[in-house]
């Protein structure tokens, strides 16, 4: 069952991983309301699948879109099997250890509340916008890895912007008189 | 719903670059007369800022700050073996039909000649603990 390294692919096809795994870190942590430790043991997951073969990857596919793909199914697996609900305690605070400063507990103040309203929206919503937003992904990536028409990525990025709009109004108004 | 409803649908996509020639170049138009639209523009502006205040930090962990915490990879390898106990349950139950299958096949073609036979046929080894 497990796959056998092609003779010149293994540097190639490590590499390329190694190069991957920051960026798949990354995205498993926004997808899982900033929870390092799960994100960690996820992408673990993903690298597992991808060197045991459980998830074939076509050689002349997208990387990048693969592991997204794995990447994005087990943070939703992950989701349902422990019924993840959100609340703010849930939201872990990457920032507070390190600066105790007032003005940067005010802008902790302001992320926690960007990541609690992003962690309230719908799974599809959140998914789009986390990566829209935070990974520059174009859409037709985003159809590609969640496997559905380019019209849905955009209205359902429209409809995450919308939600965030109205749950981050008092902010968005605090900014505009500054 | 008025034409500034259906260009601020396309305000997001239009940030994005994620909008046809033609239409972008509709949305700009508009924008440029339209005060109302530039504040909605300005506002998502704003909140794609706000957004970026949440910052991940994927410097090494400590070491022992993952123990504590509930491990998918473990729930994940939990799955796999109920779904090879399930296998090995269905396999067991072919076994014991083909092994049926097999004593009823031997047990008649003996009878057929166990006029010949001087003594009973051996009783069949159970290899398998009778599962």
């Amino acid at each position: 069952m497990n796959r056998e390294p092609f003779p010149n692919e293994a540097t190639d096809f490590s590499r390329q991983m190694a190069e991957c795994r920051e960026w798949v870190v990354r995205v498993a942590i926004r997808l899982m309301n900033g929870d390092r430790a799960i994100a960690e043991d996820i992408a673990q997951e993903v690298f597992l699948r991808v060197w045991n073969g459980t998830d074939r990857y076509q050689e002349q596919g997208n990387l990048r879109a693969y592991l997204m793909t794995i990447t994005c199914r087990l943070c939703t697996d992950y989701r349902r099997r422990n019924h993840w609900v959100t609340s703010l305690e849930d939201c872990h605070d990457l920032t507070a250890s390190r600066h105790n400063t007032t003005a940067v507990a005010e802008a902790n103040e302001v992320s926690q509340q960007v990541q609690k309203a992003i962690a309230e929206l719908s799974e599809e919503q959140r998914t789009v916008f986390i990566l829209s937003h935070y990974e520059g992904l174009r859409y037709h990536e985003i159809a590609e890895i969640l496997g559905c028409p380019l019209g849905t990525v955009a209205s359902r990025k429209y409809m995450a912007v919308q939600n965030l709009r109205d749950k981050l109004r008092p902010y968005l108004q605090a900014e505009e008189n500054v | 719903m008025n034409e500034c409803d259906l260009l601020q649908m396309q305000l997001i996509a239009g940030a994005d670059g994620e909008l046809p020639e033609d239409a972008a170049s509709r949305l700009t138009a508009h924008l440029a007369e339209c005060a109302e639209c530039r504040m909605v523009q300005k506002e998502m502006a704003r909140l794609g800022t706000l957004a970026d205040t949440w910052l991940v930090d994927i410097s090494p962990l400590p070491a022992d700050s993952q123990k504590e915490l509930p491990s998918p990879t473990l729930s994940l390898l939990y799955d796999e073996l109920r779904g090879m106990r399930l296998e090995i349950s269905e396999l067991r139950k072919e076994i014991a039909a083909l092994r049926q299958q097999e004593t009823f096949r031997t047990t008649s073609s003996r009878t057929h000649s166990m006029s010949l036979l001087p003594y009973a046929p051996p009783v069949e080894l159970d290899l398998l603990g009778g599962r």
